[in-house]
């Protein structure tokens, strides 16, 4: 039983500090992601852009349907903040090692390969970048990461962080530019 | 990139780079004149970060959606 009865029930628990029920409902979101991006791609339309956020919310929909608690709705978009990333991550890697799958095999690869494995590992040093802010400032790389692979409005992470929205873009910011350096050494 | 600055200098940063983005440009530069007075080696930390916000740190992350839709056609249903 996978159903949003169950995605409550956990949000429940892991709000009232079960910290085994994130465990439990991590591969649950990560799995309802991954739909979401297969279905939003069947019914693509022309010029559609598909946006990792837009998932999120979509999955948020899709597995809670209901109105929850904030404090519950906060931890739903920091895990599936964490699950997308996780994802993005999972197919950049896959991305990376087909190119890396020998001399004759990447002779063979066409230009949309070769591009798309070049900004899978763009992902990739991006990815790096955030775990080694993580390691010294967590605060920074969470918000970052609520923002840009959560989808999280500033209203929306208000309300999950307890920070206004001054102190939250100030923040943003900083994490941001932290990253930009980070990349361009 | 924050290099071997502790976690007593990182808030000192962070804070200085706060104030800053509160400040007009002419007042900026005063108050980074100021800090580099304060703490010579966490200036330069401070100026890069000012610049990398000034030059690319919003590029940056609408480039973040563009790669990630890119990473994700691969979850398109194959044929």
């Amino acid at each position: 039983m996978n159903g949003p009865g169950q995605i409550t029930q956990l949000l429940n628990r892991w709000t009232d500090g079960d910290a085994a029920a994130a465990d439990e409902l991590a591969p649950l979101v990560y799995d309802e992601l991954h739909r979401c991006a297969e279905r939003l791609f069947r019914g693509e339309r022309a010029g559609h852009t598909l946006q990792p956020t837009a998932l999120v919310h979509e999955a948020y929909s899709r597995l809670i349907g209901e109105s929850v608690p904030w404090q519950d709705r906060a931890h739903f978009f920091a895990l599936a903040a964490r699950m997308m990333r996780r994802l993005l991550i999972n197919h950049a890697e896959a991305q990376r090692a087909e190119k890396r799958g020998g001399g004759e095999l990447q002779l063979t690869l066409d230009e949309g390969q070769v591009a798309a494995a070049s900004v899978a590992i763009e992902l990739l040093d991006l990815d790096a970048a955030l775990t080694a802010l993580a390691a010294f400032d967590s605060r920074l790389a969470e918000l970052v990461q609520l923002r840009y692979f959560g989808g999280l409005s500033i209203r929306e992470m208000e309300l999950v962080t307890g920070r206004s929205s001054s102190t939250l873009d100030r923040d943003l910011r900083l994490g941001r530019a932290w990253l930009q350096n980070r990349l361009s050494r | 990139m924050r290099g071997a600055v502790t976690r007593q200098e990182w808030i000192k940063v962070e804070a200085a780079f706060h104030q800053a983005l509160s400040l007009t440009a002419d007042q900026r530069d005063t108050f980074v004149t100021g800090f580099a007075a304060r703490e010579p080696e966490l200036v330069l930390l401070l100026r890069s970060l000012l610049a990398a916000d000034a030059d690319g740190g919003h590029r940056l992350f609408d480039e973040l959606a563009t790669l990630a839709r890119s990473v994700l056609c691969r979850c398109r249903p194959r044929p």
